[in-house]
């Protein structure tokens, strides 16, 4: 720039611009004479988590040293993008830690890896059997092959506040209609405590309960052959869940009056500051206690998971289990193998989990018996109360690229959200979504 | 040469904006084009394939979500922009009364436009919150209301809601702007018209507003531009609900995108955005000329 | 009520002593009201900012305690030091300032030859340039994310800082364009005149006479442009894939578990972010709002 009575002299400018234009132009390194693998994660971007991961993997750099590994965390709402524009612009990862569907959605681009051959080999070395649900991998099977693997879980328990329960004389509830009574028994505005929280905004989180309900009232998305019912064979059952669900604030009005307007967070916050009985959240809740408010660890619990309508075999609890997938066309494919073979072992990912406990969680059997969740009685209710009962959504469906759009979409979010409006009734608002599910599965 | 020196002169003054802005902007929107013409449908393995005005026409007649979203597109970006331009204009003529400590009472008032997006968003949604925003606290402690208010959750405070924060991160380049244009004004027609008697009413209406009718029509027009493109604000506050009340076609493209994997018909609602803003603008332009004639 | 209490012709009608009560009565009242409304607007529309200031320097039990309170009662750095130490935030800040600053200094330089170009001289397609430069500005972005990585890709030049300098510099270009040509068009022609019957030439001219003047309106465009840059999302999100690499906002983002908002290190990096920029607003807006008067000069 330049000032009164002040020049910059041209050659100085020109200088410092090239400089700045160096600058600007240097970026990674590469290594000479190892593989290189390029591994992208969308969950595990927090400083905590990453510090931890950043632990795991040098453990593997060290196990493998002709594999270098980079880690390049995908973070926010915009995932979706940068997959994308990385498939049309064959700049992919080698391997990726991402959403649920994300296997199935790209290998209808043709753009995955089969991992059979990594299925095979668990289930010839029984790691298979020690995963606590067969819906974690055959979620990932389509067309004939397996797309990606599971290495975590992602649960949707419901905390209680045994005090409150206690002070009433009840019972932790077993079922739907000892819920719905405990609920509307400990709601106490005055006092400043509500019966139960659920988020029930426009966002994602607002259809994994109603998936809970669904599955409970013998309900679902895909039937086992992995056609839509959801509003045709189980529309009445999916009625019914979702009446129940938002009755709690429609009908018998023991949520905060805002729920409408929840994301996962406003939710867990209500809950952890103590303020309702029932609190619906992810395993995060548990690490927010610790955290905001320890004293409060001692009265909370976890439910069993309830039973509905659907009866006993259908008690089950709506989760994700969460993918690592190889793309096709990588150059490093057999490392990507090597390493999501060395990545999901039983106690490998320990320091992941002792981090922001609750938050992730393991797939394998064997690790409700860790220390980690022997000193932590939430981890350890959780890890026997909700998590052997949690499947997929596409249960008992194997799954389809298409659930990756219902999910991504978040169609049956909206229900949720219009019936606790009162825009709609329970049984236009689950017509509506199935119209646009449909939709999906015609084209 | 044919061209005069200056002229000359010209081109090769322009020519590097004109390249960069053909290269990054003109260049990438003529792919959103060819987009928009085909499927691309990302969870087929269909290769792209070439089908015409189809999304077009999805989004024009068969897509109910197209219009509903336009329209409140619209009411979103009027409240916003004219939200934003009274207060902005009311702010500077505050601020144009030549007092102590102006100054700094204008330095304060730019101070939103400073805080990012996605913090601004995230912000408020704390604020706006039944149970631990700090909002509906103070209305409580004043004892102005007994249940909090839903500002958020509420589908008929939704939209205002969301206006205001818009109008909270639109203001102060408004202000700016017009405070420029404001001190442009006379100061002696200011004087001469007090000794002819006009009272202040009168001198705002007659003198002041005409004087700054150029800036205030591009600044309203950019600050339009500016809103009706705007996702984050509304996407992280809102999510488009409660029950789709706000939802906007800058949602509706993000979703169909990102979400159900449709770049096609996403990027025929891209077009279809810029020409329903390039149509808007020329009609709003339009206006003014035949106004100032 | 009148700005102008004091002008010579009405005291010249009345008693000086009546006119000295009165006048300085209505002016205290005046005052009054204007410096009540000042601070009423000042209070409502900083509140927001006061409140996320104040946020991060609360203890996370304080956040959402049931009596929230104004101030901290605890207070604490102990969010910003968990933001600067134990996150990459300190490179993050580097990165934005530097993708930032080289951006706008370059679209600066570029624009202020078009804005001249623009203002004052007559060629072919002038008026076609100027529409061009409103029109871009209405492409949505989410629109041209895709293909702009694309090109990006093309180019060879996906996860650099150079993906974001040539992102941002192009697409300031068309607001910095037509705020500095509002800029040159209200610097009086008579300079220029006068330098032409000198003998110098246009160049000349534009370097040595107009520029020099130029420096409130190229303020108020660096400090423009600066700031879209700084808090710029979408590309920067989209073009980096390396931690090392990545801008604030981004790093903001990154705070961001999959379900969770980390309040506390959010709240505490908004205010990093923030502060510098405010900073750097409040040195410089003297010459920012004199740049965007342009007519200074005139009077």
């Amino acid at each position: 720039m330049i000032f009164k009575n002040t020049t910059i002299s041209r050659r100085t400018t020109i200088i410092a611009g090239l400089a700045g234009l160096f600058s600007l132009g240097s970026s990674g390194v590469n290594a000479q004479g190892q593989t290189a693998l390029t591994f992208w994660t969308v969950r595990l971007n927090t400083p905590e988590l990453a510090e931890a991961l950043r632990g795991i993997l040098a453990e593997f750099q060290k196990a493998y040293p002709s594999i270098k590994i980079t880690h390049e965390p995908v973070s926010g709402g915009l995932v979706y993008p940068k997959f994308l524009a990385a498939v049309r612009g064959q700049t992919m990862p080698d391997v990726a830690e991402a959403y649920s569907y994300h296997p199935l959605q790209f290998a209808a681009m043709d753009q995955m890896e089969p991992m059979d051959d990594i299925i095979a080999h668990w289930k010839s070395n029984g790691t298979l059997d020690n995963i606590f649900n067969e819906y974690a991998y055959k979620k990932f099977f389509w067309k004939g092959r397996y797309w990606g693997v599971p290495y975590n879980l992602d649960i949707r328990p419901i905390y209680y506040r045994k005090d409150l329960l206690d002070a009433k004389g009840i019972k932790p509830p077993k079922n739907w209609a000892e819920f719905q009574s405990a609920a509307i028994a400990t709601h106490n505005p005055s006092a400043g405590n509500f019966g139960a929280v659920f988020p029930a905004g426009d966002f994602h989180i607002s259809q994994h309960f109603f998936m809970s309900f669904m599955l409970q009232a013998g309900g679902g998305i895909l039937d086992k052959d992995g056609n839509l019912i959801f509003g045709t064979k189980a529309k009445e059952a999916n009625i019914r869940a979702l009446t129940f669900l938002t009755d709690l604030a429609t009908k018998h009005k023991v949520t905060p009056p805002g729920i409408a307007a929840y994301n996962t967070d406003d939710a867990h916050t209500i809950f952890v500051q103590g303020r309702a009985t029932f609190g619906f959240g992810t395993g995060g809740v548990i690490s927010r206690i610790m955290k905001e408010n320890p004293s409060l660890f001692d009265k909370v619990g976890i439910l069993d998971v309830l039973e509905g309508p659907g009866g006993p075999t259908s008690r089950l609890s709506a989760g994700f289990y969460n993918p690592m997938f190889i793309w096709k066309h990588s150059p490093a494919k057999e490392a990507a193998k090597t390493f999501i073979k060395w990545f999901i072992q039983s106690g490998r990912l320990e320091p992941l989990y002792r981090t922001t406990p609750g938050q992730h969680w393991p797939i394998f059997k064997a690790d409700v018996a860790s220390p980690r969740v022997k000193g932590n009685r939430l981890l350890e209710e959780a890890l026997t109360k909700v998590v052997p009962f949690t499947t997929d959504f596409a249960y008992p469906g194997f799954g389809r690229p298409e659930m990756g759009i219902i999910d991504g979409e978040k169609l049956f979010a909206a229900p949720v959200n219009e019936v606790v409006v009162g825009t709609k009734t329970p049984e236009k608002a689950v017509m509506d979504a199935h119209a646009k599910m449909a939709r999906l599965f015609t084209t | 040469m044919l061209l005069k020196r200056r002229t000359r002169i010209a081109y090769f003054m322009i020519l590097p904006s004109v390249a960069m802005i053909t290269l990054l902007t003109l260049v990438p929107l003529l792919e959103g084009l060819i987009v928009s013409v085909q499927s691309q449908d990302m969870g087929r393995p269909n290769p792209t394939r070439f089908v015409g005005w189809e999304h077009y026409i999805r989004a024009l007649f068969e897509d109910d979500d197209f219009w509903s979203s336009l329209r409140r597109t619209i009411i979103w970006t009027i409240g916003s922009v004219a939200g934003a331009y009274c207060l902005a204009l009311s702010l500077a003529l505050l601020v144009n009364i030549d007092i102590q400590g102006r100054k700094f009472f204008r330095a304060l008032f730019l101070l939103p436009w400073v805080v990012p997006e996605v913090s601004t968003a995230l912000l408020w949604k704390w604020l706006y919150g039944d149970e631990f925003g700090i909002l509906n606290f103070i209305l409580k402690s004043l004892g102005i209301v007994s249940s909090p208010v839903l500002w958020l959750a509420d589908p008929n405070l939704a939209m205002p809601s969301v206006i205001a924060v818009q109008i909270w991160k639109l203001y102060p380049v408004m202000f700016i702007v017009l405070l420029a244009a404001l001190q442009n004004v006379p100061k002696e027609l200011h004087e001469a018209a007090i000794i002819d008697g006009a009272n202040s009413r009168q001198r705002f209406w007659y003198i002041t507003l005409p004087f700054i009718r150029g800036t205030s029509v591009i600044t309203t027009l950019l600050a339009s531009i500016w809103s009706f493109q705007n996702f984050d604000i509304i996407y992280l506050l809102t999510g488009g609900g409660p029950a789709g009340v706000t939802k906007v076609l800058a949602t509706l493209m993000y979703q169909k995108a990102f979400w159900g994997s449709e770049m096609g018909y996403a990027a025929a609602i891209g077009v279809l955005m810029l020409v329903v803003l390039l149509l808007l603008s020329i009609a709003y332009l339009f206006a003014y000329k035949v106004q100032k004639d | 009520m009148p700005k102008n209490m004091l002008s010579p012709q009405i005291s010249g009608l009345k008693t000086r002593g009546i006119v000295l009560f009165f006048s300085t009565y209505r002016r205290a009242y005046f005052l009054l009201i204007v410096y009540s409304l000042l601070l009423l607007a000042a209070t409502v529309l900083l509140f927001p900012i006061f409140w996320m200031v104040s946020s991060s320097l609360k203890p996370s039990e304080e956040l959402f305690a049931r009596n929230l309170t104004m101030l901290p009662i605890h207070w604490t750095l102990e969010n910003y030091r968990n933001v600067w130490i134990n996150t990459k935030f300190p490179s993050y800040f580097w990165n934005s300032f530097k993708v930032s600053a080289l951006s706008t200094i370059c679209s600066v330089l570029i624009a202020m030859y078009a804005a001249y170009a623009i203002a004052r001289i007559q060629f072919v397609g002038r008026y076609s340039f100027g529409l061009v430069l409103l029109i871009t500005q209405m492409f949505p972005h989410i629109l041209l994310v895709i293909p702009l990585y694309l090109l990006i890709q093309r180019m060879g030049l996906l996860n650099s800082h150079f993906a974001l300098f040539i992102a941002y510099t192009a697409f300031s270009l068309p607001f910095t364009i037509w705020l500095l040509r509002g800029f040159f068009e209200s610097i009086p022609m008579e300079l220029e005149e006068a330098a032409e019957i000198d003998g110098a030439s246009m160049l000349t001219t534009f370097h040595k006479i107009i520029l020099p003047l130029a420096g409130p309106g190229l303020a108020a465009v660096t400090m423009f442009s600066f700031i879209r840059a700084w808090n710029e999302f979408l590309f920067a999100l989209v073009f980096l894939s390396s931690r090392e690499l990545f801008t604030m906002p981004i790093g903001l983002a990154s705070f961001q578990e999959e379900f969770t908002f980390r309040w506390d290190l959010i709240m505490a990096g908004a205010g990093i972010i923030t502060l510098p920029i405010l900073l750097l607003f409040l040195l410089m807006q003297r010459f920012i709002v004199q740049g965007l008067l342009g007519g200074a000069l005139k009077g």
